[in-house]
């Protein structure tokens, strides 16, 4: 048994409730929309180095994880809940 | 989604032998028999969700109506299924968001794809949603997520990270 054999065979089935908001969908497809944020110093500090790089190409190389992504254009704030 | 499908070669095989799926077909199963719904029917699994209303959170929930054993057995609703009702939540807000403009990818089928080599976002470290001061509300960490510390550290969404756990919540509930 190959790996897409082993793929197709045990493939997760999902299925969702009317109310969710958050599909799967191809991870390149989502961080070509996507934009990078700090949560911290040193995150806004790895964020210098890649400076006007397409978001897919670096991530992967940065440090640490004091980063989020925001993939919509208006997202809904704390203060707006 | 290709994260998800990465996770049928990483984690599938797990979750199906040592009982994952055995897990949620006994709670499908338990609901089938506490409902008397004739699983032959169309709506058989449309017809739980008023059950499983999880009021405190104002989301509808219910299990999934397609269920996989992992050896090819399948049952459910597997057609079209836009004609199903839709519950709207009851929390003025919340139904307010959720009629947004929202932003759909360009690809719509799904493929399988072995992620054999490694591609470089799959050693991204950070969250993959937006990080949040309220709790169970930031985007969920990725596979490398490494971060100990308190002061940056999220917490996990149940919802989300036990989701037979968070069933289960809604259960003792009622």
């Amino acid at each position: 048994m190959n790996d897409h054999d082993l793929l197709e065979t045990y493939e997760p089935v999902l299925r969702f409730a009317k109310s969710e908001r958050f599909f799967p969908m191809a991870v390149e497809h989502y961080l070509e929309r996507c934009s990078i944020l700090p949560s911290g110093p040193l995150g806004a500090a790895g964020l210098l180095f890649h400076l006007n790089e397409p978001l897919a190409t670096f991530i992967g190389k940065l440090e640490g994880g004091q980063y989020f992504l925001r993939f919509i254009n208006e997202p809904l704030y704390d203060a707006d809940a | 989604m290709w994260l998800g499908v990465s996770s049928a070669l990483a984690m599938g095989a797990g979750y199906y032998f040592f009982g994952w799926a055995g897990v949620e077909i006994a709670f499908a199963l338990k609901e089938l028999i506490a409902s008397h719904t004739n699983i032959l029917v169309e709506n058989a699994f449309i017809s739980m969700r008023d059950s499983m209303r999880d009021e405190a959170d104002h989301d509808v929930v219910s299990l999934p109506m397609e269920i996989a054993s992992g050896d090819g057995f399948r049952i459910g609703y597997q057609g079209e299924n836009f004609h199903e009702p839709v519950v709207k939540s009851t929390s003025y807000l919340k139904r307010v968001m959720s009629d947004r403009k929202v932003t759909r990818p360009s690809v719509k089928e799904w493929r399988r794809m072995v992620l054999n080599p490694e591609p470089d976002w799959a050693n991204y470290k950070g969250l993959w949603g937006v990080k949040s001061a309220l709790s169970d509300e930031s985007g969920p960490p990725g596979p490398k997520w490494d971060r100990p510390d308190n002061l940056f550290n999220v917490n996990p969404c149940v919802r989300r990270e036990k989701p037979l756990e968070w069933l289960r919540m809604l259960e003792e509930r009622q």
